[in-house]
């Protein structure tokens, strides 16, 4: 949820503590199965390097293979809605609540354990503030991960095709404003 | 002849499912160079769009999905598929659940039958139904190029893929530019199936009718019954109606097609009642494998019918027009080792004599009216027993009459007066027959031992017939039973060898094959002559037991038929690829009744046929030579001296005349009757056929006659579509009948068909004589729009029935056929 | 000169299925008098290898007529069109014609007697046309092994057309039938 940027980031790996830490630059990295969870977003790769910016804001870079991805994992507002993705590179800055996806990037929201939508892509940014996703080539390189380095994105229509009723006038729900970041 | 056969509608495909497989709502896949998307909401995607769901494809540069409503946004060339049927368009408004939406400015194509067009803006109403506004249709092809051959524009084109129907608004229909026909709405088919509605007109010129051209309309009353009503004016009669039904139920299947002029102005001075018509029913049916039966009708309003409209009437023979009603009831007591049919028939005919206002007097035109069956009635059985030996049984009455014939009596009568007269025109001996009744029982019992290489086949049959003729003019009245039985053995042998020919592995066979007849002489020349004539010389009649069809006479006969055929196989697939034959018979005693003087009613018996051999048969047929096939027949007469001097007749096989009894003449082989015909057929729309006829003077018919007969269908013209669309192959098709004794062709039919992938026009002239001097030519113009209209009935008939080979350009449900042109 | 009895003419089938003729075709009961004593005619469902009658056709024409439009000649012409398919519904013999034309005199007086005679001339082209087919018939290998397995049939069950003979069930189901290890 959104609350989670409010929440303590902590991050333990099979090494027990960091391996390389450099206060200068307020940086650490952990190696080995690493995991970062903060409130209810979960972030899982082999090799984490985790920075904190001058007001106090984590960057997480989360580097997994292509063999084996990181993974991503997180609830979202809805009400037993989650949203799971994992890519080559996961990059992860609390302050703008986004998440990159870099690198044969896969995205999907679930209700549940049925998944509604889903994407494939070279590079998936995903703003949990405002609910969007924006997937592209991404930068000259990185591996897609659907077919002829396209983006696809599969949706399950919320209106049930079956119910007869037409659906209901085209309502735009305006994003809230992004919360200030604290401090 | 065959019924046409009505194409019930071809089945409806299943109903895809609408949701996915588990009832939930169908995914919607999309793809995309960039996509930005709002979870739930609004996803913009950029880039070589495209949207899938169901079967449904769209494919757009710049698109707008709302997961919410369901609804997609296109622009930049967007292309919607789905189905066969694809639409091109600026832009897109599409709700996907209910497959609704707007397209403008937009290009589709209907893909059933390869058409479509260009619209202003077309909306969808759900998967089937479509209205275009200012909008064309056409099966041509739509490269954007020049302008397409034919062309429906109209303000607004609905189209409903479930009904089938296409239906323009103040629609304009423009061939090669120029605008054929405007009607406030104008429906067409948009599927393959079958659809009510106006067909083009059709045109026709003869030299009896004059200039005539008709409407037709097809109504596709329900998917085993429909109907072609065609109204029409003619210029030299007036009004013309026609109308075809058929219909096709579980059991029965059939075809009504009626004809009428309603007041022929051209007639009402020389005495035929102005209102004119035609009808013609034919029906097939039966019930399970036991009860079949089959109706055929056909009459016309009067004699001048044939000359006035030839080849209306599909019978084969114009001027004899059959109404033939026919049941037969199956048993099968012993199994299958016998069966038991009992069968009823009617069968009459209107015989049309020459018109009234025909000077022709002599009696060559006049047909002597045949005998009617009215009715047929009888049974007949067979049953073969564990051993081969099989017994046959067939007991049959029937009730012959002449009742056509008071009407034919007015040219016969004519023809009687000359003939009493003395006059040298008497050709046709005064028709004194009268109908009668009769009753026949014919038993016969044969066994048969066969092997593989061998079969051997004698039997013994009776026949018993007797007759109760109607009083004749002169108060006699013929009452008589004939009794006559046959022994005849069957014998064929096969014997077979490798040989090559040319090269090629084959597999010769040797068939021998000997029939003894024996039948004692009994004394037939005063028994009427209801159904029987003599039977043509040919490898089916040398080896059987009678020489006449029917059952009033029975040739006796002492004799042996000696042959052998040879056929070369191909070794590897076995087919046959050459097959020749020759037989002659061996006559062990004098023949009294022969094909020649069976007709002879004067009071002493006409003198028998004394010669030891008949005349000898060869024949054979071909397909060795790649698409080539020939056939032959010829019929030698071993004694004849040449030059029609000869007296008497030997028509056929061992007739001859008492006079060179000692065989005295010259032994010079003289051809008495010869057909042979050669056909190339290369491929499909290319087929010439000739065929060359010889009958002798004293064949039985007027004089020695010779005929060539030329046909076929031919491309004589190609050009591959070209830029502009118009590219296409022109077909000639024809067939011409020569008769080098009478030095003119007795009947040619010729057209050129051009088919230009989207359309067909066809021209077509028909020359048939209806007279020593006199013939009718009739011309048909016809055009058929592929997509637009199905053929209705008419010229297409005509060149499959006359025209030897001929493969129509397009079947007739408007699918094509393989004609290269649609490749 | 070379020649022997003739062999039997064993064909490498027993039971034999004809579908694709019309109901009352007396061309399929000329095949069935001419198959030898070794094979019979078998429903589609139990047969080995199967016949499809594409084209089944007697057609008659007008071939010559007198000037007064009364009819002298008629050409007599049969037509069998025919494929021969395996119980996987694999062709074994691709389409391929046989093809009987006769010549015929025609006098409309004896209209009853011709129409026999008829009938008797197109009896005779189609029973050598059977014999025809039945020495083709010989020259088409063994019957197939064992049941092919099941997707074998479901592609063969696409390529068949389904046959139009209301008797004989359509040949898709026949294949799909010998899949199922009949």
């Amino acid at each position: 949820e959104r609350a989670d940027r409010s929440k303590p980031m902590s991050v333990t790996s099979s090494g027990g503590n960091p391996d390389v830490v450099d206060l200068k630059k307020h940086s650490a990295v952990f190696i080995g199965n690493v995991i970062i969870t903060q409130g209810t977003l979960e972030i899982h790769a082999d090799r984490v390097e985790v920075s904190e910016d001058p007001d106090g804001q984590r960057l997480g870079f989360a580097y997994g293979s292509p063999e084996h991805p990181a993974t991503f994992r997180q609830k979202r507002d809805g009400e037993d809605e989650y949203s799971e993705g994992d890519s080559t590179r996961i990059e992860y800055d609390s302050a703008a609540n986004r998440v990159r996806f870099v690198g044969a990037a896969h995205l999907r929201m679930l209700k549940g354990t049925v998944v509604t939508d889903q994407a494939n892509a070279a590079l998936i940014t995903y703003d949990t503030a405002t609910d969007t996703i924006k997937l592209g080539s991404g930068e000259a390189g990185t591996a897609s991960s659907s077919a002829g380095g396209r983006t696809t994105v599969v949706f399950t229509p919320k209106a049930p095709a079956s119910s007869a009723k037409a659906p209901g006038p085209l309502k735009l729900d305006t994003p809230t404003p992004a919360p200030g970041s604290t401090k | 002849q065959t019924l046409p056969r009505v194409r019930t509608t071809p089945a409806p495909e299943p109903a895809k499912p609408a949701s996915g497989a588990d009832g939930a709502p169908p995914v919607v896949t999309l793809t995309a160079d960039e996509v930005v998307s709002h979870i739930g909401n609004v996803t913009q995607a950029s880039g070589k769009v495209v949207v899938q769901r169901l079967d449904m494809t769209l494919r757009a540069d710049l698109l707008t999905y709302d997961q919410l409503s369901d609804t997609v946004h296109a622009q930049g060339n967007a292309r919607i598929e789905r189905g066969l049927d694809w639409f091109m368009a600026d832009r897109v408004d599409l709700e996907l659940t209910r497959d609704a939406g707007t397209l403008t400015g937009t290009q589709y194509e209907l893909g059933a039958r390869k058409a479509g067009g260009h619209a202003q803006r077309i909306e969808l109403i759900d998967r089937n139904r479509s209205t275009a506004y200012n909008a064309n249709y056409t099966s041509c092809t739509r490269d954007g190029t020049g302008d397409p051959d034919w062309i429906i524009s109209g303000d607004k084109i609905d189209i409903d893929t479930s009904t089938n129907e296409g239906k323009a608004q103040h629609a304009v229909l423009r061939f090669l530019g120029v605008p054929i026909l405007a009607a406030p709405s104008l429906t067409f088919p948009v599927t393959a199936e079958r659809k009510s509605g106006w067909l083009p007109p059709t045109g026709d010129l003869s030299t009896r009718s004059g200039f005539s051209i008709s409407e037709p309309y097809y109504w596709n009353i329900e998917p085993n019954i429909d109907a072609t009503l065609s109204a029409g004016a003619s210029t030299r009669r007036g009004a013309e109606l026609a109308g075809e039904l058929r219909y096709l139920q579980p059991n029965d299947l059939g075809q009504v097609t009626a004809y009428l002029l309603p007041d022929d102005f051209s007639e009402n001075h020389t005495g035929i009642d102005t209102t004119r018509g035609a009808v013609e029913w034919a029906h097939e049916g039966s019930r399970g494998d036991w009860l079949t039966y089959s109706a055929r009708l056909q009459r016309v309003s009067d004699s001048a019918y044939w000359v006035d409209f030839p080849n209306q009437m599909p019978s084969l023979t114009q001027r004899m027009l059959p109404t033939d009603l026919s049941g037969t009831r199956r048993f099968l007591p012993f199994g299958d080792a016998g069966e038991i049919a009992a069968y009823a028939r009617v069968e009459r005919f209107q015989t049309l004599q020459e018109p009234p206002n025909q000077r022709e007097t002599d009696g060559l035109s006049v047909i002597p009216v045949p005998f009617q069956r009215s009715p047929q009635i009888g049974v007949r059985g067979n049953l073969t027993l564990a051993d081969q030996l099989r017994f046959d049984m067939e007991a049959e009455g029937n009730r012959f009459d002449l009742s056509d014939r008071p009407q034919e009596n007015n040219a016969i009568g004519r023809i009687n007066a000359l003939c009493s007269a003395g006059s040298a025109s008497c050709l046709t001996p005064l028709d004194t027959r009268v109908g009668g009744a009769r009753a026949h029982f014919i038993a016969s019992v044969s066994r048969s031992f066969s092997s593989e290489w061998g079969h051997f086949e004698p039997r013994l049959a009776i026949n018993g017939t007797t007759y109760r003729s109607d009083v004749a003019d002169d108060g006699t009245r013929v009452e008589a039973t004939r009794w006559v039985p046959t022994l005849s053995g069957d014998s064929s042998f096969s014997f077979e060898r490798q040989t090559d020919l040319f090269g090629r592995e084959l597999v010769q066979t040797l068939e021998p094959r000997f029939l003894y007849v024996l039948t004692p002489r009994r004394n037939q020349f005063a028994l009427p002559l209801y159904d029987t004539a003599p039977k043509d010389f040919n490898e089916v009649s040398i080896y059987s037991t009678n020489e006449f069809t029917g059952n009033d006479r029975i040739s006796d006969e002492n004799q042996l038929t000696a042959g052998v055929a040879t056929r070369y196989n191909d070794a590897g697939n076995g087919r046959e690829l050459l097959r020749l034959g020759i037989a002659q018979k061996f006559l062990f005693s004098k023949q009294w009744l022969t094909t020649s003087n069976f007709q002879d009613t004067s009071d002493q018996t006409p003198p028998p046929y004394t010669r030891k051999l008949s005349d000898l048969l060869l024949y054979g047929s071909s397909s060795a030579m790649e698409h080539w096939s020939f056939d032959g027949i010829i019929e030698l007469d071993p004694f004849r001296a040449t030059g029609s001097g000869a007296t008497g007749s030997s028509s056929g096989d061992s007739g001859s005349s008492a006079a060179d009894t000692s065989g005295g003449s010259t032994s010079t082989w003289t051809v008495q009757r010869a057909v042979v015909s050669a056909r190339f057929q290369p491929g499909p729309f290319k087929t010439v056929s000739l065929t060359y006829r010889f009958a002798s003077s004293n064949n039985g018919s007027s004089g020695a006659s010779r005929q060539f007969e030329v046909g076929g269908q031919w491309p004589v013209y190609h050009q591959p579509p070209r830029a502009n669309g118009c590219g296409g192959t022109l077909y000639a098709v024809g067939r011409v009948d020569y008769s080098v004794t009478d030095r003119r062709a007795t009947y040619a039919i010729g057209g050129l068909e051009y088919d230009a992938g989207c359309w067909i026009g066809r021209a077509l002239v028909e020359r048939t004589s209806t007279g020593s001097q006199q013939s009718t030519t009739h011309f048909v113009l016809q055009l058929e729009l592929n997509g637009l209209s199905t053929l209705g009935p008419g010229s297409l008939t005509l060149l499959k029935d006359n025209v030897p080979g001929y493969q129509p350009l397009r079947n007739d449900a408007g699918g094509t056929t393989a004609s290269p042109n649609s490749q | 000169c070379g020649f022997h009895r003739r062999i039997a003419q064993s064909l490498n089938y027993e039971r034999i299925a004809l579908s694709g003729f019309a109901d009352r075709s007396t061309m399929a009961d000329e095949i069935r008098r001419a198959l030898p004593s070794t094979a019979r005619i078998a429903p589609v469902l139990e047969s080995q290898v199967m016949i499809e009658a594409l084209e089944d056709t007697q057609k008659t024409t007008v071939e010559a007529s007198t000037a007064f439009g009364q009819v002298r000649e008629l050409e007599l012409h049969v037509k069998l069109r025919y494929r021969v398919l395996d119980p996987k519904g694999i062709e074994l013999l691709p389409p391929a014609n046989i093809e009987r034309f006769r010549d015929m005199t025609f006098d409309e007086k004896d209209a009853l007697a011709k129409d026999s005679e008829m009938k008797a001339l197109y009896r005779d082209m189609q029973s050598d046309m059977a014999y025809q087919l039945v020495r083709v018939l010989a020259a088409v290998g063994k019957p197939t092994g064992p049941a092919a397995q099941a997707q074998a049939a479901h592609a063969a069950a696409a390529a068949l057309a389904p046959a139009s003979a209301a008797s004989s069930v359509s040949a898709v189901e026949w294949a799909a039938s010998q899949a199922a290890g009949r």
